[in-house]
């Protein structure tokens, strides 16, 4: 049986800019703007994590992942 | 005759040092373990072991202040998160980065700013207004307390819904925001001492105290609210369990004797003091000396310097 890949879109954590020195970061709107971007990107995948009951990782934040399209109940009943 | 700029919080009585006025938390300290009491808020020792405080909660406390008074004053979700990421970077930024701890550093401060803006911009609960006109936030009040001592302490906001009013109080922490969690506040001090002092000292018609809770974790942020109406007779009663406190702390006072209360050594994790305990009295002071600064209250400092001057 083979694998489907899916191809999952992964969220690049601003580095550089969430070790930027504090005063330095303080005084630029578009890097606040960037991290905050990024940070409600995250929101939304640890909510999809948890909503599809997975475990919250490092990668959850950065990775949404595949979501149920009908509710996983119904699924397992089904493959029973 | 000079008159003192403001009252003090600890003053010292024939070279000992006395507390004035008490809050939530040496209150707390005290009914936990007088020794343990005596050591943190009278003699003023920290543990060299425990790691620097970074300022993580009131970071949190002091980003949601500007998000709330930045909605107050009419600003777009944006902008106050703008202005809230800057508050902090100024001044908590490098000290939370220096943090150890990765779920409570300065990224863990940004996310709950953000994640805390859009779970909560659109709010049943509206911040109340002061007779001046300005947002009911970070609101610090003190009032007599007992005979002679004083109680202090913040509200951080009181919140308004259907027309009744709340006290709110943002606790950051590690812990799942569940039912035990909650349980942790009813009863508890600051939620009496609080109701105490809005309803019965400051004449506020406030209908109970709201837990604002913040769960931070490495990669996430959650968040949960409790309210806790607490009927007047609760708050009375604790107010006279409150003065027998402090009657006690008069006793231990006068008799310069601060017992210890084992039933307490391992509570939170493990008091910091256990090893001192553990040692017989006459070898304490190598442990207080070892693993312990002592950096007595600004307060008793002055006054020790006034006395030996």
């Amino acid at each position: 049986m083979t694998k489907e890949k899916e191809e999952v879109q992964e969220l690049e954590i601003p580095i550089e800019l969430l070790e930027k020195d504090p005063m330095e970061l303080a005084e630029n709107d578009n890097d606040i703007n960037e991290i905050i971007k990024y940070l409600r990107a995250t929101r939304e995948n640890i909510r999809a994590t948890e909503s599809a009951g997975k475990r919250i990782t490092s990668k959850s934040a950065r990775t949404k992942p595949k979501q149920y399209k009908e509710d996983p109940l119904s699924i397992l009943v089904k493959e029973a | 005759m000079e008159q003192p700029d403001r009252l003090k919080k600890f003053d010292v009585i024939d070279g000992k040092p006395i507390q004035k006025i008490w809050d939530t938390s040496s209150l707390s300290s005290f009914l936990s373990c007088p020794r343990l009491y005596n050591y943190t808020n009278l003699q003023g020792y920290r543990s060299k072991i425990y790691g620097m405080a970074t300022g993580f909660g009131s970071a949190v406390h002091m980003g949601f202040e500007v998000l709330d008074s930045e909605k107050f004053k009419g600003a777009t979700k944006d902008e106050a998160v703008v202005a809230s990421i800057k508050a902090v970077l100024l001044e908590y930024g490098e000290a939370l980065s220096q943090a150890e701890d990765k779920a409570r550093g300065l990224t863990s401060v940004l996310r709950a700013i953000v994640w805390r803006a859009e779970e909560y911009w659109e709010d049943l609960f509206e911040i109340a207004t002061m007779p001046s006109g300005e947002p009911c936030l970070e609101q610090r009040f003190e009032v007599p307390f007992g005979n002679g001592y004083r109680f202090s302490g913040r509200i951080d906001k009181i919140v308004q819904l259907d027309g009744k009013l709340y006290l709110c109080d943002v606790k950051t922490t590690k812990s799942t925001l569940n039912s035990n969690y909650f349980g942790n506040f009813m009863p508890n001090n600051q939620v009496f001492a609080y109701l105490w002092a809005a309803r019965e000292v400051l004449g506020l018609d406030i209908v109970g105290f709201i837990v604002d809770a913040v769960q931070t974790g490495v990669h996430f942020t959650r968040f949960n609210r409790s309210v806790y109406n607490v009927p007047t007779d609760l708050i009375k009663e604790w107010y006279e369990d409150a003065l027998h406190t402090l009657d006690t702390s008069t006793n231990y006072f006068n008799k310069q004797y601060y017992p210890a209360d084992f039933t307490a050594c391992n509570n939170y994790g493990g008091c910091r003091f256990k090893e001192v305990c553990s040692a017989s009295p006459s070898r304490r002071n190598l442990f207080l000396d070892n693993d312990f600064e002592k950096e007595p209250h600004p307060d008793l400092k002055e006054a020790y310097e006034k006395a030996n001057a």
